[in-house]
Protein backbone atom coordinates (compact mmCIF):
# COMPACT_ATOMS: atom_id res chain seq x y z
CA UNK A 1 0.00 0.00 0.00
CA UNK A 2 3.37 2.63 -0.33
CA UNK A 3 2.19 4.18 -3.10
CA UNK A 4 -2.01 4.14 -2.15
CA UNK A 5 -1.00 6.31 1.31
CA UNK A 6 -0.37 9.97 -1.15
CA UNK A 7 -4.19 9.18 -1.67
CA UNK A 8 -6.59 10.12 0.64
CA UNK A 9 -9.09 7.58 1.98
CA UNK A 10 -12.44 7.94 1.86
CA UNK A 11 -13.54 4.93 3.22
CA UNK A 12 -11.78 2.78 5.96
CA UNK A 13 -13.90 -0.16 7.43
CA UNK A 14 -11.89 -1.47 11.03
CA UNK A 15 -12.80 -4.67 11.74
CA UNK A 16 -16.65 -4.30 11.76
CA UNK A 17 -18.85 -7.24 12.81
CA UNK A 18 -22.64 -7.83 12.93
CA UNK A 19 -24.35 -10.76 14.42
CA UNK A 20 -28.00 -10.88 14.25
CA UNK A 21 -28.89 -13.74 17.44
CA UNK A 22 -26.52 -16.36 16.70
CA UNK A 23 -25.75 -15.50 12.93
CA UNK A 24 -22.59 -13.37 11.95
CA UNK A 25 -23.61 -11.60 9.20
CA UNK A 26 -20.73 -9.59 8.96
CA UNK A 27 -17.36 -10.59 10.22
CA UNK A 28 -14.24 -8.70 11.27
CA UNK A 29 -14.58 -7.18 7.88
CA UNK A 30 -11.29 -4.46 7.27
CA UNK A 31 -10.76 -2.64 3.93
CA UNK A 32 -10.25 0.82 2.62
CA UNK A 33 -11.07 2.58 -0.32
CA UNK A 34 -8.92 5.81 -1.58
CA UNK A 35 -10.81 8.71 -2.74
CA UNK A 36 -11.77 8.41 -6.53
CA UNK A 37 -12.19 4.86 -7.12
CA UNK A 38 -14.74 2.54 -8.51
CA UNK A 39 -15.01 -0.20 -6.12
CA UNK A 40 -17.12 -3.57 -6.47
CA UNK A 41 -18.57 -5.76 -3.50
CA UNK A 42 -19.01 -9.08 -4.94
CA UNK A 43 -20.84 -11.94 -3.10
CA UNK A 44 -23.83 -14.71 -3.45
CA UNK A 45 -26.98 -13.46 -1.84
CA UNK A 46 -27.07 -13.65 1.86
CA UNK A 47 -23.27 -13.07 1.72
CA UNK A 48 -23.40 -9.73 3.57
CA UNK A 49 -23.10 -7.17 1.17
CA UNK A 50 -26.59 -5.62 2.34
CA UNK A 51 -25.09 -5.46 5.76
CA UNK A 52 -21.99 -4.00 5.18
CA UNK A 53 -23.43 -1.16 3.46
CA UNK A 54 -25.68 -0.73 5.93
CA UNK A 55 -22.86 -0.38 8.10
CA UNK A 56 -21.32 1.68 6.96
CA UNK A 57 -23.77 4.03 6.58
CA UNK A 58 -25.11 3.76 10.49
CA UNK A 59 -27.98 2.30 9.70
CA UNK A 60 -27.06 -0.64 11.31
CA UNK A 61 -25.11 -0.72 14.47
CA UNK A 62 -21.91 -2.70 14.04
CA UNK A 63 -21.26 -5.41 17.50
CA UNK A 64 -17.62 -4.41 16.60
CA UNK A 65 -15.12 -2.33 15.05
CA UNK A 66 -15.43 1.21 13.32
CA UNK A 67 -16.16 2.99 9.93
CA UNK A 68 -14.42 5.98 9.00
CA UNK A 69 -15.42 8.10 6.05
CA UNK A 70 -13.31 10.55 4.98
CA UNK A 71 -11.45 10.52 8.27
CA UNK A 72 -14.54 10.50 10.38
CA UNK A 73 -16.93 8.31 12.26
CA UNK A 74 -20.79 9.64 12.65
CA UNK A 75 -20.82 10.21 15.88
CA UNK A 76 -17.81 12.78 15.17
CA UNK A 77 -19.57 14.81 12.78
CA UNK A 78 -23.00 12.87 11.76
CA UNK A 79 -24.30 16.00 9.35
CA UNK A 80 -20.98 16.80 7.51
CA UNK A 81 -20.50 13.19 7.04
CA UNK A 82 -24.11 12.33 6.25
CA UNK A 83 -23.41 15.00 3.51
CA UNK A 84 -20.57 13.85 1.82
CA UNK A 85 -22.41 10.50 0.94
CA UNK A 86 -25.06 9.40 -1.46
CA UNK A 87 -26.88 6.41 -0.90
CA UNK A 88 -29.33 3.90 -3.09
CA UNK A 89 -30.66 1.20 -1.23
CA UNK A 90 -31.43 -2.48 -2.87
CA UNK A 91 -35.12 -1.88 -1.83
CA UNK A 92 -36.54 1.22 -2.92
CA UNK A 93 -39.77 3.04 -2.11
CA UNK A 94 -40.83 6.82 -2.05
CA UNK A 95 -43.66 8.55 -1.01
CA UNK A 96 -46.25 7.33 -3.72
CA UNK A 97 -48.62 10.64 -3.42
CA UNK A 98 -45.73 12.69 -4.39
CA UNK A 99 -44.38 13.80 -7.99
CA UNK A 100 -40.86 13.29 -9.10
CA UNK A 101 -39.71 16.72 -8.25
CA UNK A 102 -41.51 16.96 -5.47
CA UNK A 103 -39.52 13.74 -4.12
CA UNK A 104 -36.35 15.01 -5.64
CA UNK A 105 -37.09 18.81 -4.06
CA UNK A 106 -37.91 17.18 -0.75
CA UNK A 107 -34.40 15.44 -0.35
CA UNK A 108 -32.56 18.56 -2.31
CA UNK A 109 -33.81 20.70 0.92
CA UNK A 110 -32.96 17.81 3.44
CA UNK A 111 -29.70 18.36 2.20
CA UNK A 112 -29.52 21.60 1.60
CA UNK A 113 -28.74 21.67 -2.17
CA UNK A 114 -30.82 24.24 -4.53
CA UNK A 115 -33.64 23.47 -6.82
CA UNK A 116 -32.14 24.26 -9.97
CA UNK A 117 -30.21 21.03 -9.33
CA UNK A 118 -33.30 19.03 -8.96
CA UNK A 119 -33.71 19.90 -12.26
CA UNK A 120 -30.05 19.17 -13.39
CA UNK A 121 -30.56 15.67 -11.82
CA UNK A 122 -34.00 14.96 -13.00
CA UNK A 123 -32.98 15.58 -16.41
CA UNK A 124 -29.39 13.24 -15.71
CA UNK A 125 -31.37 10.49 -14.50
CA UNK A 126 -34.05 10.65 -17.82
CA UNK A 127 -36.68 11.64 -16.44
CA UNK A 128 -37.27 14.65 -17.42
CA UNK A 129 -41.11 13.59 -18.90
CA UNK A 130 -42.59 12.35 -16.07
CA UNK A 131 -41.33 15.05 -13.88
CA UNK A 132 -44.69 15.67 -12.46
CA UNK A 133 -46.39 12.25 -12.17
CA UNK A 134 -47.01 10.86 -8.79
CA UNK A 135 -44.00 8.36 -8.03
CA UNK A 136 -46.50 5.98 -7.02
CA UNK A 137 -47.18 5.56 -10.92
CA UNK A 138 -43.44 4.86 -11.97
CA UNK A 139 -42.34 1.64 -12.90
CA UNK A 140 -39.51 -0.14 -10.84
CA UNK A 141 -37.07 0.86 -13.35
CA UNK A 142 -38.10 4.60 -13.55
CA UNK A 143 -38.08 4.56 -9.59
CA UNK A 144 -34.44 3.21 -9.14
CA UNK A 145 -33.57 6.34 -11.71
CA UNK A 146 -35.37 8.83 -9.26
CA UNK A 147 -33.31 6.66 -6.29
CA UNK A 148 -30.47 7.25 -7.54
CA UNK A 149 -30.85 11.05 -8.89
CA UNK A 150 -31.62 11.12 -5.12
CA UNK A 151 -28.38 9.77 -4.37
CA UNK A 152 -26.17 12.01 -6.38
CA UNK A 153 -28.52 15.50 -6.21
CA UNK A 154 -25.67 16.78 -3.64
CA UNK A 155 -22.62 15.51 -5.43
CA UNK A 156 -21.31 13.51 -3.02
CA UNK A 157 -17.78 12.81 -2.36
CA UNK A 158 -18.72 8.97 -1.93
CA UNK A 159 -21.56 6.74 -4.07
CA UNK A 160 -22.90 3.73 -2.08
CA UNK A 161 -24.96 2.01 -4.27
CA UNK A 162 -26.45 -1.47 -3.89
CA UNK A 163 -27.06 -3.83 -6.55
CA UNK A 164 -28.12 -0.46 -8.13
CA UNK A 165 -28.85 -2.14 -11.90
CA UNK A 166 -31.58 -4.66 -10.12
CA UNK A 167 -35.07 -3.49 -11.88
CA UNK A 168 -33.15 -1.66 -14.66
CA UNK A 169 -34.13 -2.55 -17.99
CA UNK A 170 -31.15 -3.12 -20.87
CA UNK A 171 -30.94 0.14 -21.59
CA UNK A 172 -30.87 1.00 -18.13
CA UNK A 173 -28.30 -0.54 -17.48
CA UNK A 174 -25.96 1.02 -19.94
CA UNK A 175 -27.30 4.30 -19.15
CA UNK A 176 -26.04 3.42 -15.40
CA UNK A 177 -22.68 1.93 -16.03
CA UNK A 178 -21.77 5.34 -18.19
CA UNK A 179 -23.25 7.12 -15.77
CA UNK A 180 -20.96 5.84 -13.22
CA UNK A 181 -18.13 6.32 -15.09
CA UNK A 182 -19.11 9.63 -15.65
CA UNK A 183 -19.66 10.30 -11.64
CA UNK A 184 -16.36 9.00 -11.06
CA UNK A 185 -14.16 10.68 -13.35
CA UNK A 186 -15.92 14.34 -11.95
CA UNK A 187 -14.20 12.72 -8.99
CA UNK A 188 -16.31 10.69 -6.98
CA UNK A 189 -15.76 7.79 -5.13
CA UNK A 190 -18.34 4.34 -6.04
CA UNK A 191 -18.93 1.59 -4.08
CA UNK A 192 -21.53 -0.79 -5.15
CA UNK A 193 -22.16 -4.04 -4.50
CA UNK A 194 -23.17 -6.54 -7.22
CA UNK A 195 -23.39 -10.23 -7.92
CA UNK A 196 -23.37 -9.66 -11.62
CA UNK A 197 -19.71 -10.28 -12.79
CA UNK A 198 -19.63 -8.72 -15.69
CA UNK A 199 -20.64 -5.19 -14.71
CA UNK A 200 -18.61 -5.91 -11.92
CA UNK A 201 -15.58 -7.06 -14.18
CA UNK A 202 -16.13 -3.79 -16.72
CA UNK A 203 -16.84 -1.07 -14.31
CA UNK A 204 -14.47 -2.02 -10.92
CA UNK A 205 -10.82 -1.25 -10.12
CA UNK A 206 -10.83 -3.05 -7.31
CA UNK A 207 -12.92 -5.68 -5.94
CA UNK A 208 -13.82 -7.36 -2.19
CA UNK A 209 -15.49 -10.55 -2.27
CA UNK A 210 -17.86 -11.35 0.57
CA UNK A 211 -18.97 -14.95 1.50
CA UNK A 212 -20.63 -15.96 5.10
CA UNK A 213 -20.34 -12.55 6.02
CA UNK A 214 -16.43 -12.42 5.93
CA UNK A 215 -14.50 -10.50 2.95
CA UNK A 216 -12.62 -13.07 2.41
CA UNK A 217 -10.29 -11.16 -0.88
CA UNK A 218 -9.91 -7.78 -1.89
CA UNK A 219 -7.82 -6.38 -4.70
CA UNK A 220 -7.18 -5.45 -8.26
CA UNK A 221 -8.45 -8.63 -10.73
CA UNK A 222 -4.86 -8.65 -12.25
CA UNK A 223 -3.87 -8.66 -8.25
CA UNK A 224 -6.34 -11.77 -7.54
CA UNK A 225 -5.36 -13.42 -10.64
CA UNK A 226 -1.97 -13.49 -9.30
CA UNK A 227 -2.81 -14.25 -5.48
CA UNK A 228 -4.50 -17.39 -6.77
CA UNK A 229 -1.89 -18.63 -8.79
CA UNK A 230 -4.47 -18.57 -12.09
CA UNK A 231 -2.90 -19.77 -15.27
CA UNK A 232 -3.78 -18.36 -18.77
CA UNK A 233 -4.59 -20.17 -22.19
CA UNK A 234 -2.34 -19.21 -24.84
CA UNK A 235 -3.52 -20.20 -28.43
CA UNK A 236 -0.50 -20.09 -30.71
CA UNK A 237 -1.16 -20.52 -34.98
CA UNK A 238 2.15 -21.85 -36.21
CA UNK A 239 3.19 -21.68 -39.21
CA UNK A 240 3.65 -24.66 -40.56
CA UNK A 241 1.93 -28.15 -38.95
CA UNK A 242 4.32 -29.67 -37.01
CA UNK A 243 4.58 -33.14 -35.55
CA UNK A 244 4.06 -33.97 -31.51
CA UNK A 245 7.48 -35.26 -31.56
CA UNK A 246 8.87 -31.89 -32.51
CA UNK A 247 7.20 -29.79 -29.73
CA UNK A 248 9.26 -31.79 -27.24
CA UNK A 249 11.28 -29.09 -26.58
CA UNK A 250 9.22 -27.13 -24.84
CA UNK A 251 7.12 -30.08 -22.90
CA UNK A 252 8.13 -29.62 -19.09
CA UNK A 253 7.98 -26.53 -18.95
CA UNK A 254 4.21 -25.85 -19.79
CA UNK A 255 1.31 -28.28 -20.14
CA UNK A 256 0.32 -28.11 -24.14
CA UNK A 257 -1.64 -30.01 -26.72
CA UNK A 258 -1.67 -29.73 -30.20
CA UNK A 259 -4.93 -29.21 -31.95
CA UNK A 260 -5.34 -29.51 -36.29
CA UNK A 261 -1.26 -30.25 -36.19
CA UNK A 262 -0.69 -26.02 -36.31
CA UNK A 263 -2.54 -24.54 -33.47
CA UNK A 264 -0.70 -24.94 -29.97
CA UNK A 265 -2.66 -24.59 -26.93
CA UNK A 266 -0.09 -23.82 -24.14
CA UNK A 267 -1.82 -24.03 -20.52
CA UNK A 268 0.64 -21.54 -18.06
CA UNK A 269 1.39 -18.75 -15.37
CA UNK A 270 0.93 -15.52 -16.44
CA UNK A 271 4.67 -14.64 -16.04
CA UNK A 272 6.03 -17.19 -18.25
CA UNK A 273 4.00 -16.16 -21.78
CA UNK A 274 7.11 -14.48 -23.14
CA UNK A 275 9.55 -16.96 -22.16
CA UNK A 276 7.34 -19.92 -24.23
CA UNK A 277 7.25 -17.82 -27.55
CA UNK A 278 11.38 -16.65 -27.61
CA UNK A 279 11.66 -20.97 -26.93
CA UNK A 280 9.36 -21.77 -29.68
CA UNK A 281 11.25 -18.94 -31.88
CA UNK A 282 14.63 -20.74 -31.12
CA UNK A 283 13.82 -23.89 -32.00
CA UNK A 284 12.60 -22.66 -35.40
CA UNK A 285 8.91 -22.77 -34.87
CA UNK A 286 7.38 -19.46 -36.46
CA UNK A 287 3.92 -18.48 -36.06
CA UNK A 288 1.37 -16.01 -38.09
CA UNK A 289 -1.15 -15.51 -34.72
CA UNK A 290 -1.17 -16.04 -31.10
CA UNK A 291 -3.91 -14.93 -28.69
CA UNK A 292 -4.40 -14.74 -24.96
CA UNK A 293 -7.25 -16.10 -22.98
CA UNK A 294 -6.68 -14.63 -19.17
CA UNK A 295 -8.84 -16.05 -16.82
CA UNK A 296 -12.10 -13.77 -16.05
CA UNK A 297 -13.50 -12.08 -12.89
CA UNK A 298 -15.48 -15.77 -12.70
CA UNK A 299 -12.46 -17.77 -12.33
CA UNK A 300 -11.44 -15.74 -9.80
CA UNK A 301 -15.20 -16.17 -8.41
CA UNK A 302 -15.21 -19.65 -8.58
CA UNK A 303 -11.77 -20.27 -6.94
CA UNK A 304 -12.70 -18.05 -3.77
CA UNK A 305 -16.04 -19.83 -3.61
CA UNK A 306 -14.32 -23.12 -3.83
CA UNK A 307 -11.63 -22.43 -1.15
CA UNK A 308 -13.22 -23.99 1.66
CA UNK A 309 -10.13 -24.76 3.50
CA UNK A 310 -9.65 -20.64 3.89
CA UNK A 311 -13.29 -20.79 6.24
CA UNK A 312 -14.54 -22.63 9.20
CA UNK A 313 -17.68 -24.20 9.16
CA UNK A 314 -20.61 -21.98 9.83
CA UNK A 315 -23.91 -22.85 10.20
CA UNK A 316 -25.66 -22.93 6.86
CA UNK A 317 -28.16 -20.10 5.87
CA UNK B 1 -39.87 17.54 6.97
CA UNK B 2 -43.11 18.62 7.72
CA UNK B 3 -43.99 20.07 4.88
CA UNK B 4 -43.59 16.57 2.89
CA UNK B 5 -45.32 14.74 5.46
CA UNK B 6 -48.56 17.37 5.40
CA UNK B 7 -47.92 17.08 1.42
CA UNK B 8 -48.27 13.43 0.89
CA UNK B 9 -50.49 12.80 3.57
CA UNK B 10 -53.28 15.46 2.04
CA UNK B 11 -52.77 13.53 -1.29
CA UNK B 12 -53.38 10.21 0.36
CA UNK B 13 -56.63 8.52 0.50
CA UNK B 14 -57.09 7.97 3.93
CA UNK B 15 -57.16 11.58 4.64
CA UNK B 16 -59.27 12.65 2.02
CA UNK B 17 -61.62 9.73 3.02
CA UNK B 18 -61.84 10.80 6.74
CA UNK B 19 -62.30 14.47 5.90
CA UNK B 20 -65.28 13.91 3.50
CA UNK B 21 -66.88 11.24 6.33
CA UNK B 22 -65.96 13.61 8.86
CA UNK B 23 -67.29 16.77 7.63
CA UNK B 24 -70.06 14.35 6.09
CA UNK B 25 -71.55 13.13 9.83
CA UNK B 26 -71.03 16.86 11.22
CA UNK B 27 -73.42 18.31 8.52
CA UNK B 28 -75.85 15.44 9.15
CA UNK B 29 -75.44 15.96 13.34
CA UNK B 30 -76.13 19.77 12.65
CA UNK B 31 -78.62 19.55 10.56
CA UNK B 32 -80.93 16.93 12.98
CA UNK B 33 -79.87 18.35 15.73
CA UNK B 34 -81.60 21.92 14.88
CA UNK B 35 -83.81 21.31 12.81
CA UNK B 36 -85.42 17.78 12.62
CA UNK B 37 -86.19 17.67 16.33
CA UNK B 38 -88.00 21.50 16.23
CA UNK B 39 -85.37 22.68 18.96
CA UNK B 40 -83.90 26.18 18.21
CA UNK B 41 -81.77 28.30 20.21
CA UNK B 42 -79.17 27.10 23.36
CA UNK B 43 -81.02 23.37 23.77
CA UNK B 44 -80.63 22.92 20.20
CA UNK B 45 -76.66 23.77 20.17
CA UNK B 46 -76.59 21.64 22.96
CA UNK B 47 -77.81 18.59 21.51
CA UNK B 48 -75.55 19.34 18.50
CA UNK B 49 -72.52 19.66 20.06
CA UNK B 50 -73.30 16.55 22.30
CA UNK B 51 -73.64 14.97 18.85
CA UNK B 52 -70.53 15.82 17.67
CA UNK B 53 -68.77 15.17 20.50
CA UNK B 54 -69.66 11.56 20.29
CA UNK B 55 -68.59 11.69 16.44
CA UNK B 56 -64.99 12.91 17.77
CA UNK B 57 -64.69 10.88 20.49
CA UNK B 58 -65.07 8.05 18.30
CA UNK B 59 -63.87 9.07 14.53
CA UNK B 60 -60.91 11.67 15.39
CA UNK B 61 -58.65 8.95 17.83
CA UNK B 62 -59.74 6.37 15.37
CA UNK B 63 -57.88 8.18 12.49
CA UNK B 64 -54.93 10.27 14.28
CA UNK B 65 -53.91 6.12 15.42
CA UNK B 66 -54.38 4.49 12.16
CA UNK B 67 -52.16 7.75 9.88
CA UNK B 68 -49.86 7.62 12.72
CA UNK B 69 -49.32 4.78 13.30
CA UNK B 70 -48.40 3.82 9.35
CA UNK B 71 -46.31 7.11 9.25
CA UNK B 72 -42.60 5.19 10.49
CA UNK B 73 -43.81 2.10 10.38
CA UNK B 74 -44.91 2.18 6.81
CA UNK B 75 -41.76 3.95 5.62
CA UNK B 76 -39.73 0.97 7.44
CA UNK B 77 -41.94 -1.59 5.64
CA UNK B 78 -41.18 0.30 2.39
CA UNK B 79 -37.73 1.20 2.17
CA UNK B 80 -37.70 4.56 2.13
CA UNK B 81 -37.05 4.95 5.54
CA UNK B 82 -33.31 3.96 5.03
CA UNK B 83 -33.32 6.53 2.46
CA UNK B 84 -34.86 9.29 4.95
CA UNK B 85 -31.98 7.72 7.87
CA UNK B 86 -29.00 8.42 5.07
CA UNK B 87 -29.80 12.33 4.67
CA UNK B 88 -27.96 15.09 7.10
CA UNK B 89 -30.85 15.26 9.63
CA UNK B 90 -31.38 13.92 13.27
CA UNK B 91 -33.65 11.22 13.91
CA UNK B 92 -35.53 14.25 16.16
CA UNK B 93 -36.39 16.10 13.04
CA UNK B 94 -37.80 12.86 11.58
CA UNK B 95 -40.40 12.58 14.72
CA UNK B 96 -40.69 15.96 14.50
CA UNK B 97 -41.64 16.42 11.53
CA UNK B 98 -43.99 13.40 11.12
CA UNK B 99 -45.75 14.73 13.80
CA UNK B 100 -46.39 18.04 12.77
CA UNK B 101 -47.22 17.11 9.27
CA UNK B 102 -49.86 14.79 10.10
CA UNK B 103 -51.19 17.24 12.62
CA UNK B 104 -51.27 20.09 10.52
CA UNK B 105 -53.55 17.97 7.62
CA UNK B 106 -55.61 16.17 10.06
CA UNK B 107 -55.96 19.49 11.85
CA UNK B 108 -57.24 21.01 8.65
CA UNK B 109 -59.15 18.12 7.77
CA UNK B 110 -61.01 18.58 11.04
CA UNK B 111 -61.55 22.64 10.80
CA UNK B 112 -63.34 22.05 7.48
CA UNK B 113 -65.46 19.32 9.17
CA UNK B 114 -66.10 21.76 11.81
CA UNK B 115 -66.56 25.03 10.08
CA UNK B 116 -69.17 23.67 7.93
CA UNK B 117 -71.25 22.49 10.73
CA UNK B 118 -70.39 25.34 12.78
CA UNK B 119 -71.87 27.24 9.59
CA UNK B 120 -75.10 25.46 9.69
CA UNK B 121 -75.79 26.49 13.21
CA UNK B 122 -75.27 29.96 12.90
CA UNK B 123 -77.20 30.61 10.64
CA UNK B 124 -80.23 28.60 12.35
CA UNK B 125 -79.67 30.09 15.85
CA UNK B 126 -77.17 33.06 15.72
CA UNK B 127 -73.87 33.68 16.60
CA UNK B 128 -74.50 32.65 20.41
CA UNK B 129 -72.07 30.05 22.25
CA UNK B 130 -69.79 31.17 19.84
CA UNK B 131 -67.25 30.69 22.54
CA UNK B 132 -68.05 27.16 23.68
CA UNK B 133 -68.11 25.67 20.23
CA UNK B 134 -64.53 26.81 20.11
CA UNK B 135 -63.56 25.71 22.94
CA UNK B 136 -64.82 22.34 21.73
CA UNK B 137 -63.01 22.45 18.77
CA UNK B 138 -59.78 23.15 20.20
CA UNK B 139 -60.53 20.35 22.58
CA UNK B 140 -60.85 18.45 19.08
CA UNK B 141 -57.26 19.07 17.91
CA UNK B 142 -56.07 18.74 21.84
CA UNK B 143 -57.54 14.99 21.00
CA UNK B 144 -56.04 14.56 17.55
CA UNK B 145 -52.41 15.51 18.82
CA UNK B 146 -52.66 12.93 21.85
CA UNK B 147 -53.83 10.09 19.44
CA UNK B 148 -51.35 10.95 16.92
CA UNK B 149 -48.27 11.19 19.72
CA UNK B 150 -49.17 7.95 20.67
CA UNK B 151 -49.60 6.29 17.19
CA UNK B 152 -45.99 7.75 16.63
CA UNK B 153 -44.76 5.90 19.46
CA UNK B 154 -46.61 3.05 17.84
CA UNK B 155 -45.10 3.04 14.56
CA UNK B 156 -41.93 3.19 16.32
CA UNK B 157 -41.84 0.76 18.11
CA UNK B 158 -43.44 -1.63 15.54
CA UNK B 159 -41.42 -3.25 12.33
CA UNK B 160 -44.43 -3.58 10.11
CA UNK B 161 -47.22 -1.15 8.64
CA UNK B 162 -50.00 -3.99 10.05
CA UNK B 163 -48.49 -4.57 13.20
CA UNK B 164 -48.61 -0.99 13.79
CA UNK B 165 -52.03 -0.54 12.76
CA UNK B 166 -53.39 -3.93 14.46
CA UNK B 167 -51.85 -2.38 17.72
CA UNK B 168 -53.28 1.25 16.75
CA UNK B 169 -57.06 0.09 16.46
CA UNK B 170 -56.58 -2.24 20.02
CA UNK B 171 -55.75 1.28 21.86
CA UNK B 172 -58.43 2.51 19.92
CA UNK B 173 -60.85 -0.33 21.28
CA UNK B 174 -59.46 -0.45 24.69
CA UNK B 175 -59.32 3.14 25.07
CA UNK B 176 -62.49 4.56 23.46
CA UNK B 177 -64.85 1.14 23.64
CA UNK B 178 -63.58 -1.13 26.48
CA UNK B 179 -62.91 1.88 28.66
CA UNK B 180 -66.21 2.91 29.52
CA UNK B 181 -67.85 -0.03 30.48
CA UNK B 182 -64.73 -0.37 32.95
CA UNK B 183 -65.85 3.03 34.09
CA UNK B 184 -69.44 1.59 34.45
CA UNK B 185 -67.90 -1.37 36.57
CA UNK B 186 -66.19 0.83 38.74
CA UNK B 187 -68.89 3.33 39.06
CA UNK B 188 -71.88 0.47 39.84
CA UNK B 189 -69.35 -0.33 42.78
CA UNK B 190 -71.34 0.55 46.35
CA UNK B 191 -68.25 2.56 47.96
CA UNK B 192 -68.92 5.77 47.72
CA UNK B 193 -65.36 6.61 49.01
CA UNK B 194 -63.91 4.15 46.17
CA UNK B 195 -65.77 5.40 43.31
CA UNK B 196 -64.48 8.69 42.62
CA UNK B 197 -60.70 8.39 43.66
CA UNK B 198 -60.67 5.12 41.69
CA UNK B 199 -62.75 7.21 38.20
CA UNK B 200 -60.13 9.78 38.68
CA UNK B 201 -57.73 7.80 38.20
CA UNK B 202 -59.48 6.16 34.97
CA UNK B 203 -60.06 9.52 33.71
CA UNK B 204 -56.88 10.69 34.17
CA UNK B 205 -55.19 7.91 32.48
CA UNK B 206 -57.46 8.08 29.44
CA UNK B 207 -56.99 11.22 27.02
CA UNK B 208 -60.19 10.44 25.29
CA UNK B 209 -61.98 10.91 28.29
CA UNK B 210 -59.98 14.08 29.43
CA UNK B 211 -61.64 15.32 26.74
CA UNK B 212 -65.12 14.07 27.38
CA UNK B 213 -65.41 15.63 30.37
CA UNK B 214 -63.84 18.90 29.88
CA UNK B 215 -66.37 19.44 26.66
CA UNK B 216 -68.85 18.54 29.33
CA UNK B 217 -67.72 21.07 32.15
CA UNK B 218 -67.24 23.81 29.31
CA UNK B 219 -71.04 23.28 28.13
CA UNK B 220 -72.40 22.99 31.37
CA UNK B 221 -74.78 20.38 30.34
CA UNK B 222 -73.90 17.27 32.65
CA UNK B 223 -77.17 16.32 32.83
CA UNK B 224 -77.41 14.70 29.19
CA UNK B 225 -74.78 12.51 29.46
CA UNK B 226 -75.70 10.02 32.53
CA UNK B 227 -75.01 9.70 36.19
CA UNK B 228 -71.82 8.22 36.23
CA UNK B 229 -70.22 10.99 33.99
CA UNK B 230 -72.02 13.70 36.37
CA UNK B 231 -70.68 12.43 39.25
CA UNK B 232 -67.43 12.92 37.69
CA UNK B 233 -67.64 15.84 36.65
CA UNK B 234 -68.88 17.58 39.49
CA UNK B 235 -65.49 16.50 41.60
CA UNK B 236 -63.40 17.62 38.30
CA UNK B 237 -65.34 20.62 38.09
CA UNK B 238 -63.97 21.75 41.88
CA UNK B 239 -60.71 24.64 41.89
CA UNK B 240 -58.18 23.56 39.69
CA UNK B 241 -59.49 20.66 38.50
CA UNK B 242 -59.53 21.63 34.83
CA UNK B 243 -56.37 23.48 34.94
CA UNK B 244 -54.86 20.08 35.80
CA UNK B 245 -56.84 18.09 33.04
CA UNK B 246 -55.43 20.63 30.49
CA UNK B 247 -52.21 19.65 31.83
CA UNK B 248 -52.17 15.90 31.97
CA UNK B 249 -53.21 15.75 28.23
CA UNK B 250 -50.13 17.81 27.18
CA UNK B 251 -48.31 15.87 29.13
CA UNK B 252 -50.24 12.72 27.12
CA UNK B 253 -49.01 15.13 24.51
CA UNK B 254 -45.43 14.99 24.92
CA UNK B 255 -44.47 12.06 26.53
CA UNK B 256 -45.37 9.57 24.03
CA UNK B 257 -43.43 12.00 21.61
CA UNK B 258 -40.52 11.52 23.49
CA UNK B 259 -40.59 8.22 24.01
CA UNK B 260 -41.19 7.44 20.19
CA UNK B 261 -37.50 9.74 20.28
CA UNK B 262 -35.91 7.81 22.36
CA UNK B 263 -36.76 4.40 21.09
CA UNK B 264 -35.97 5.43 17.48
CA UNK B 265 -32.83 6.55 18.12
CA UNK B 266 -31.90 3.79 20.50
CA UNK B 267 -32.39 1.37 17.78
CA UNK B 268 -29.85 -1.29 16.40
CA UNK B 269 -31.46 -2.04 12.99
CA UNK B 270 -33.25 0.37 10.96
N1 LIG C 1 -32.27 -7.66 10.44
C1 LIG C 1 -31.82 -8.91 10.28
N2 LIG C 1 -32.09 -9.86 11.19
C2 LIG C 1 -31.63 -11.11 11.04
N3 LIG C 1 -30.88 -11.52 10.01
C3 LIG C 1 -30.57 -10.64 9.07
C4 LIG C 1 -31.02 -9.28 9.15
N4 LIG C 1 -30.56 -8.62 8.06
C5 LIG C 1 -29.86 -9.52 7.35
N5 LIG C 1 -29.87 -10.72 7.95
C6 LIG C 1 -29.20 -11.92 7.46
O1 LIG C 1 -27.90 -11.61 7.14
C7 LIG C 1 -27.48 -12.27 5.97
C8 LIG C 1 -26.85 -11.31 5.02
O2 LIG C 1 -27.84 -10.52 4.43
P1 LIG C 1 -27.50 -9.38 3.40
O3 LIG C 1 -26.47 -8.50 3.98
O4 LIG C 1 -28.78 -8.75 3.02
O5 LIG C 1 -26.90 -10.19 2.18
P2 LIG C 1 -26.63 -9.73 0.69
O6 LIG C 1 -26.93 -8.28 0.58
O7 LIG C 1 -25.20 -10.04 0.44
O8 LIG C 1 -27.52 -10.55 -0.17
C9 LIG C 1 -28.71 -12.96 5.41
O9 LIG C 1 -28.58 -14.34 5.65
C10 LIG C 1 -29.85 -12.40 6.19
O10 LIG C 1 -30.79 -13.41 6.44
MG1 LIG D 1 -28.20 -7.35 -0.55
Amino acid sequence: MGIETAKETILRVEGTSKIYGTFTAADEISFEIPQGEIFALLGHNGAGKSTLIKIILGLARPDTGNVLIDGCTLRQNLLETRLKVGYLPERLSFYDNLTAWETICFYAKLKGVKESQCEEVLVEAGLQDAIHKRVGAYSKGMQQRLGLAQAIVHRPRLLILDEPTTGLDPSGVLWLKEKIRDWNKAGTTIFFSSHNLGDVEELAQRVGIMRKGRMDVVGTLEGLRSQFGLRVVMRIKLVEPVAEADLEQIAGFADWTLEDRNMLVVDCEPQEKGEILERLLEAGFHFTDFRVEEPGLDAVYRRVMSGDDMFENKAPI
Amino acid sequence: MAKKEMLDSIRSRWLIIFAIVFAVLALIIAGLGMSGLGLGGYEGFNRVTAGLLNLVLYLLPLISLVMGASSIAGEREGGSLHVLLTQPIHKSEIILGKFLGLSLSLITALLIGFGGAGLIMALRSGLMNVKDYLVFVLLSVILVLVFLSLAILISVLSSKRSQALGLGIFVWFVLILVYDFMAIGVASLSNANVVVPLLLLLLLLNPADMVRVLVILQLGGEATFGPTLAALTRTVSHGAGQGLLFGILLVWIIVPLVLAYLFFKRKQDY
